[in-house]
């Protein structure tokens, strides 16, 4: 917890704006979740479960947010990494998911890693330094499993069409 | 222009660099090579973005987890409740001031 220093009213604005910030990370979040684990109340609960791993452990950094120095970057590459990791523990708990969407399934038959690898990179945008801190990868090794799984799904895509 | 036009295989980076891009506008409009090497990679970038799913939370879900994210970062406010006086400073204040 952190104790405030400052009366509380300006404390519950810098909260609100912390919420303002983790309910827009939210749609994201839920979008790289749920392309980790197809599942609507699995994606939304790894989402819930990495903000508050981000409160609980990132103290510090939530305290630097909310006296406004400059750490939503930091804080959106702490989320993501949380999600990837808790998606590929209960990737291996949770009985094979059905996937509806036919149109996306040679992206959903690849492993996690290479999805969270091609979701990364050319949905959220983020860069190839910032996907390694995700992933815990080296860049050749990210740049590797990105460029396989990119034909993968391209050949796999001619074969459903 | 002839097969060895040497813009065809920068015409990724030129993408990635807009400024690249305006210096090679003029050569773009001259060659037929580049012209088609353009169609050929807006063609690939979009059939590439068409099998990334982009999964977005329903309405419920996201009001439920707004919810639960107001609850989360309203709890990082610990509640102080003031210090109370003693009776003690409280006459040695009253004191001062009369």
């Amino acid at each position: 917890m952190i104790s405030p220093k400052r009366p509380d009213k300006i404390l519950l604005v810098e909260v609100s704006s912390l919420e303002k910030f983790l309910n827009n990370q939210f749609n994201s979040l839920y979008g790289f979740s749920y392309v980790l684990i197809p599942d609507e109340l699995q994606a939304s609960q790894v989402c819930l479960d990495s903000i508050s791993s981000l409160l609980l452990e990132y103290k510090d950094l939530i305290k630097d947010f909310l006296e406004n120095k400059d750490v939503s970057q930091e804080i959106k590459i702490h989320l993501h990494r949380f999600v990837y990791n808790l998606c590929k523990k209960r990737n291996v708990q949770l009985p094979a998911l059905n996937v509806e969407q036919n149109n996306y399934m040679p992206f959903y038959e690849l492993d996690i890693e290479k999805r969270s690898i091609i979701y990364l990179r050319d949905r959220s945008q983020f860069l190839l330094s910032e996907i390694e801190a995700i992933v815990d990868k080296r860049n050749y090794e990210i740049i590797n499993s990105y460029e396989l799984a990119k034909n993968l799904v391209q050949n796999k895509g001619v074969l459903y069409s | 222009m002839n097969e060895a036009c040497i813009f065809s295989s920068n015409l990724i980076m030129a993408k990635k660099y807009p400024d690249t891009y305006s210096v090679l506008n003029k050569h773009l409009e001259a060659c037929s090579l580049c012209q088609k090497e353009v169609e050929r990679i807006n063609e690939n970038e979009i059939s590439w973005f068409q099998v990334i799913p982009c999964p977005a939370p329903t309405e419920k879900i996201k009001s439920a987890a707004y919810q639960e994210i107001r609850e989360l970062s309203h709890s990082l406010i610990k509640y102080k409740a003031p210090k109370k006086t003693s009776l003690k400073m409280r006459l040695k204040n009253l004191l001062k001031k009369s």
